[in-house]
């Protein structure tokens, strides 16, 4: 058959008066209806954004900055400030590993500046008598000056400082070449010399290294502790 | 074209007394079906192609399930239902009204359907044939054979009058 349906004469008459007879009206409240349908439509939109929220990538409609994104702020701020504390212990850990390294050569005058800013009574101090060379006394004044930064100036004596002595004492006795170090007692009652007065790191280095690019001296992040004496933060 | 109220209320108003006789075919609860149907429309993200025969596929889907429901009650509540049929027809339906429900009942299921949604429903031939699950020349086949067994039933030579 075609697509139009062709209907005899009578069988179009009679399908005319079918079309005449209205069905039985509905016993549904129309109100209600709308009421529900409105409900059911919210429902629907609110289980659509769902999805939206929680899917990667997934553009959604207003607010979607949802669950998933607020996580993985919160996992990448963790991550940084993890990363931060590591590089801090690892550079901590590094400047000290440099301090030992740097007192158990010779030639280096971090024992001087070590010992002189620590004095014992009584303890044998390391002070160097020879003259190094020119390009590795400015290396080594760095590297007593970073040393000097990180070391407080009143602190406790440390434990190896008699250590370093000990080494000192032994290279001095053993060795018939000059030592380059000559030890002399710190007697703090007769002859202590006064210390000079500790530098910081930023005039270290406008000292010893005026030539070389500084970092900006302001940080730029905010450290709890660098707040005002009211107490301000951010 | 989204789904919204407007919508919703033009569906209800000029389609509701067509799907509810077209799933009265199958079930008592013909209404709920049909408000069932139309609330699941206001669901939709977006408004379907043709709203008229989307609603008849779900009046017709809902209506077979919820016969499939009942006759899984016992036999009492069975012939209890089948006598709230007969009596959920109100006391004012008109004469011309209780007489299309005979008629139609006096068709085949199949060709029931048919009549109800290309007489009262409006819907083309292709989508009579998607809704029912069958073929186009089909459901042609079937409503004319329902024509003429009502116009035999009448009158052998006359079509019914009001």
């Amino acid at each position: 058959m075609s697509d139009e349906l062709r209907l005899p004469d009578d069988l179009a008459a009679c399908e005319a008066r079918l079309a005449a007879r209205s069905p039985a009206p509905t016993q549904i409240d129309r109100d209600q209806l709308m009421y529900q349908a409105g409900w059911a439509a919210c429902e629907a939109n609110q289980s659509a954004m769902k999805p939206s929220l929680l899917s990667e990538g997934k553009k959604g409609q207003h607010g979607s900055n949802g669950g998933k994104t607020i996580a993985a702020w919160s996992f990448a701020s963790a991550a940084l400030a993890a990363s931060l504390a590591v590089a801090v212990t690892l550079h901590l850990q590094r400047s000290a590993t440099s301090t030992l390294t740097a007192a158990n050569n010779p030639d280096a005058q971090i024992a001087s500046a070590k010992n002189d800013a620590i004095a014992k009574p009584g303890v044998p101090v390391v002070r160097p008598t020879a003259e190094p060379a020119a390009s590795q006394n400015n290396s080594a004044a760095l590297v007593a000056a970073v040393a000097s930064f990180f070391s407080p100036p009143a602190a406790p004596p440390r434990p190896n400082t008699a250590l370093f002595a000990a080494r000192a004492i032994s290279v001095d006795g053993n060795s018939t070449d000059a030592p380059p170090f000559q030890l002399t007692s710190v007697n703090a009652a007769s002859d202590a010399a006064p210390s000079p007065p500790s530098k910081t790191a930023w005039q270290l280095l406008d000292e010893y290294l005026p030539s070389a690019k500084k970092p900006p001296r302001e940080s730029r992040f905010f450290w709890p502790w660098n707040s005002a004496s009211l107490g301000e933060t951010i | 074209m989204p789904v919204d109220a407007a919508l919703i209320a033009e569906m209800f108003q000029r389609h509701a007394p067509a799907l509810a006789l077209y799933a009265r075919q199958w079930t008592a609860s013909a209404d709920d079906c049909v408000q069932e149907a139309l609330v699941e429309l206001a669901r939709q993200q977006a408004a379907p192609d043709n709203p008229p025969a989307w609603l008849y596929r779900v009046v017709r889907n809902r209506a077979m399930n919820a016969a499939r429901a009942s006759r899984r009650r016992t036999a009492h509540e069975q012939a209890a239902a089948a006598g709230r049929t007969q009596s959920d027809r109100s006391p004012t339906d008109s004469a011309a009204v209780v007489d299309l429900e005979d008629l139609l009942s006096q068709l085949e299921p199949s060709a029931r359907e048919i009549v109800v949604l290309r007489v009262w429903g409006g819907l083309a031939w292709q989508e009579i044939a998607e809704v029912v699950g069958g073929s186009k020349s089909g459901a042609q086949r079937h409503y004319v054979q329902a024509l003429e067994q009502l116009r035999n039933h009448w009158e052998p030579h006359s079509c019914p009058t009001n």
